[in-house]
């Protein structure tokens, strides 16, 4: 077992096997650096528990092909990155710090396809992006690229 | 490449802050952190790119609209190379033709589409006799005196300076990412250079003949009616896509051909598109060009 501490002082225990699908993790272990506790100081515990659930769905990644389990593993993924944008992307940044390739290229692979046929209007208001371009700039776009704020295809809702 | 992590100095600085103690942090008896919410602002350059170099295809014109730093990275090479990792590109054929001035574009990705999809390019009025290139995601449409930029992702269109000497029927190709035209002026033996990021052209004058290179290599015939005399009616243009080349006919009419020197077969009309695998050796027929796309001029993007 492997006890890794939130920047909130939360200790968490986990299974070697596990926490070895972290490459900074796997090479702290074999440095020897790894001997009581390893703090983690920019994973609060809210983001932790994700990732340590996420590591141990996919504790035996090369054993769920042989044993049919891929089907359930793809469902806990889709399952898993249902969560708020600040959410994602507090684990998007756990993820990489960590190392934890898989569980990054789900992560973003989830944030490019919500951004899948959302207006600009909608983006922007979905991730609070404030728009920086200046009237005339903004104006410019919108002639000549109209479809881009609307049209059937697009969709101007906010979730 | 295989490792975008490996260089990144943010580990550093937090590494350097998890040696300092940190005052504000509170004590640990109080589990409870002060709430701070994670916005797309808190994501650093290189994880913001890999959640947007992610995007459908159908999503990328959207991206530089929604604030000038997300224009800035889907401009940056990176951006490009990630997509490509992630095989998110994919060789496609574009031609464009112009009928009474209008600029139309009609693109075929090789691999995946079943028919062309045909746009308009947002331009005025544009002369007949134009080259086609390509660098990088950009297609260069030049003319005699202005060259149009077209973005493949986000369909905007700049107009640039056209080359120096007037030209017509000109020669033009991309050497190491640099545009050159050759040809087609009155006495003039000028070469020219355009720079895409310097946005300017250059003129050599007394360009040396090449000596040549390698060796010529005789391949299977395209599979065109036998012995069809091909004559200036009716014209091929040829682009390398990959491992494959297209041989498109952007003009005439094979029938017509056929009719005319008195042979019964038909059915090879207009716009074929032949495709041959290098690594094969073999021809196959691709999707027939659209019947408004007429007179044009092909280029391959990997976009």
């Amino acid at each position: 077992m492997v006890k890794l501490k939130s920047n909130d002082d939360k200790e968490f225990e986990v299974e070697e096997a596990a926490v070895i699908q972290s490459e900074m993790i796997k090479n702290m272990i074999e440095d020897g650096c790894a001997t009581s506790v390893i703090p983690l100081p920019n994973i609060d515990s809210k983001t932790l528990i994700k990732v340590i659930e996420y590591l141990n769905k996919h504790i035996n990644m090369g054993k769920a092909a042989e044993t049919g389990e891929e089907d359930d593993l793809k469902e806990f993924d889709e399952q898993f990155v249902n969560m708020g944008w600040e959410e994602l992307f507090d684990v998007i940044m756990a993820a990489n710090y960590l190392n934890i390739h898989e569980l990054m290229e789900l992560c973003c692979q989830s944030a490019a396809d919500r951004l899948k046929n959302k207006s600009v209007r909608a983006v922007r208001e979905m991730l609070k992006i404030t728009n920086d371009l200046t009237e005339e700039e903004e104006q410019e776009i919108i002639n000549d690229a109209p479809w881009a704020f609307e049209g059937p295809e697009i969709d101007d809702t906010v979730n | 490449m295989s490792d975008s992590n490996s260089c990144n100095s943010r580990h550093f600085s937090w590494l350097m802050k998890s040696c300092f103690p940190n005052t504000q942090q509170p004590p640990p008896h109080h589990p409870t952190p002060i709430p701070t919410t994670t916005t797309i602002s808190s994501l650093p350059d290189d994880l913001l790119l890999e959640c947007l170099s992610r995007v459908a295809h159908s999503s990328l014109p959207h991206l530089p609209l929604v604030c000038s730093r997300w224009a800035y990275l889907l401009d940056s090479p990176i951006f490009h190379l990630l997509r490509i990792r992630n095989h998110l590109v994919c060789f496609t054929l574009f031609v464009v033709s112009c009928s009474d001035g209008a600029l139309l574009t009609a693109s075929y990705r090789l691999e995946n589409d079943n028919e062309w999809n045909i746009s308009s390019l947002n331009y005025p009025f544009f002369e007949n006799g134009f080259r086609v290139l390509a660098i990088g995601r950009r297609i260069y449409v030049i003319g005699r005196t202005v060259m149009l930029r077209c973005d493949t992702w986000t369909g905007k269109v700049v107009e640039l300076h056209g080359p120096v000497n007037l030209r017509k029927k000109f020669a033009a190709a991309v050497v190491g990412g640099k545009i050159y035209v050759a040809g087609g002026s009155a006495g003039a033996t000028a070469v020219e250079e355009y720079d895409p990021k310097s946005e300017k052209w250059r003129v050599f004058n007394g360009v040396r003949k090449s000596s040549g290179f390698g060796e010529w290599r005789r391949i299977k015939s395209p599979p065109l009616p036998a012995q069809v005399r091909l004559d200036s009616t009716v014209r091929f243009s040829c682009e390398a896509i990959g491992e494959k080349v297209v041989l498109v006919q952007v003009n005439g009419c094979i029938d017509d051909l056929l009719r005319r020197s008195g042979r019964p077969e038909r059915g090879m009309k207009e716009g074929l598109v032949l495709v041959y695998d290098c690594v094969v050796g073999e021809w196959s027929r691709g999707v027939d060009l659209p019947e408004v796309i007429r007179r044009s001029a092909c280029v391959c993007v990997e976009c």
